[in-house]
């Protein structure tokens, strides 16, 4: 077991979109800066490969459907960093990312914030995180 | 804050505001075969029933009131899962897009409605509160009004899910001794603008990651929502989530019963279900409602959901 999952509540039980989260912000939490006044979760595809593996398993696995919701993969996320505050868990596909970026760097400017924006989706066979903050006009992926 | 405009919504009870207040004061059950359905909902797909169910709630709001054509707006679509039954089916086939934009687009298409910003918010259960929170910002940031869409139908893939995880009523919803809730579903619109008119409401978030299925045992997250809103003067009624689970009494009891110890509460998810990510939308029209006809000036609304997800909202007549 990772480091990261030994800090998470029942970590076996996260989804893929979940762990990879996780584990991308373990790997970059020194470089990440402060921590955020909100949190926006941008979820390509949303939960579609977990709730397609809940609809063909046989017997429903409840942690499983759990993660059938988008904001949820956020959860042990917000538990790694020890944080809490505003989160918002958008969609707009195939423009989830583009969007979160655009409405954290105008949350940033109006509301006189630190956003991150925090996304993992799946490539190809392959699962992805990006972390990006927005400070004033700027955004900097990490 | 914002202000809003009109509203609209489409539930068990029916269509119309109206509807929904008759069965919040006759406390009468509308519940149809083990669930809180739609009248009339047979045969359609979940993308255009809830497509439907959107129209209609939409044309009661803006038969009281719409914004002027000429003016910049926007649409949030607050779901949980939008409409992933017929997004996956029952043959588990993936997709590459989520199962909210088609329905936000749908119901776009057919509205004739061309924002100038749209976007779909997926809090969980507290989605409806997070997205009024995001439209108070989008009028800050200039926009003259944003249109707030909520939407749930219960589907054999929220009701497979949540039976899993044993949170269903054995019980009809007013029995006593019951132990967890029976879903519903409903439909959503909201107006809201910044130019004051007869309602204001305020919301706030917050989320701590706390146990997945369930909030902070301690309820400081929800504590937090609570405390970032103007509560002087109290409110004279609380609208509180309560779905009827152990874990929602255990944590959202005591919070209320601490910031608000002689206010009277009233819940909803008995009569209409619990409508998911529309829930909190249904308790701020009923706010409104009970606000116009006097029976209460300012009203507080609690909302959990999945997560760690935290809201809450305040409603007062201007």
């Amino acid at each position: 077991m990772s480091e990261w999952q030994n800090r998470v509540e029942r970590s076996h039980q996260l989804d893929e979109a979940a762990q990879i989260l996780c584990a991308t912000w373990w790997e970059k939490r020194y470089s990440m800066g402060p921590l955020p006044d909100w949190l926006i979760l941008a979820s390509p595809s949303a939960s579609n490969w977990t709730d397609a593996h809940f609809v063909r398993s046989e017997m429903p696995s409840p942690s499983k459907f759990v993660h059938t919701l988008p904001n949820v993969r956020g959860a042990a996320l917000l538990q790694l960093m020890n944080w809490h505050g505003p989160v918002l868990c958008i969609q707009n596909d195939p423009h989830t990312v583009h969007t979160a970026l655009l409405e954290a760097t105008m949350l940033a400017v109006s509301e006189k914030a630190r956003v991150w924006v925090a996304s993992s989706w799946l490539e190809g066979a392959s699962w992805r995180a990006e972390f990006y903050v927005a400070e004033g006009m700027e955004i900097t992926k990490k | 804050m914002a202000f809003i405009l009109s509203y609209g919504c489409s539930s068990a009870a029916g269509r119309g505001a109206s509807r929904l207040m008759v069965v919040l004061n006759l406390k009468t059950d509308v519940s149809r075969d083990e669930g809180f359905y739609f009248p009339n909902r047979a045969g359609d797909s979940v993308l255009e029933l809830l497509t439907g169910e959107l129209g209609a709630a939409f044309h009661e709001a803006c038969t009281s009131a719409r914004p002027a054509l000429d003016e910049r707006f926007g649409v949030i679509l607050a779901s949980t899962k939008g409409m992933s039954q017929d997004f996956i089916g029952n043959r588990g086939a993936e997709r590459a897009h989520d199962p909210l934009t088609p329905l936000l687009d749908a119901a776009l298409d057919h509205l004739e409605l061309a924002p100038a910003r749209a976007l779909c918010v997926s809090n969980a259960c507290s989605s409806s509160l997070a997205a009024i929170r995001l439209a108070e910002i989008w009028l800050k940031q200039g926009l003259d009004s944003v249109l707030v869409l909520a939407a749930d139908a219960v589907t054999p893939f929220v009701l497979r899910g949540f039976s899993s995880l044993k949170l269903l009523a054995a019980n009809r919803p007013k029995e006593l001794g019951r132990d967890g809730f029976w879903l519903g579903e409903a439909a959503a619109a909201i107006w809201l603008t910044k130019t004051p008119s007869a309602f204001a409401v305020q919301a706030s978030l917050d989320n701590d990651g706390s146990l997945v299925t369930r909030p902070a045992t301690s309820g400081a997250s929800l504590k937090r929502a609570l405390l970032q809103l103007p509560l002087t003067p109290a409110p004279d009624l609380v609208f509180a989530h309560a779905t009827g689970t152990v874990v929602n009494e255990e944590t959202e009891e005591p919070v209320l019963g601490e910031i608000f110890p002689d206010i009277p509460r009233r819940a909803s998810k008995s009569l209409l279900g619990h409508t998911l990510g529309a829930s909190a939308a249904l308790d701020l029209i009923a706010a409104c409602e009970l606000i116009r006809a006097r029976q209460a000036r300012r009203v507080l609304i609690s909302s959990l959901g999945f997560g760690g997800a935290h809201a809450a909202a305040l409603v007062e007549g201007v």
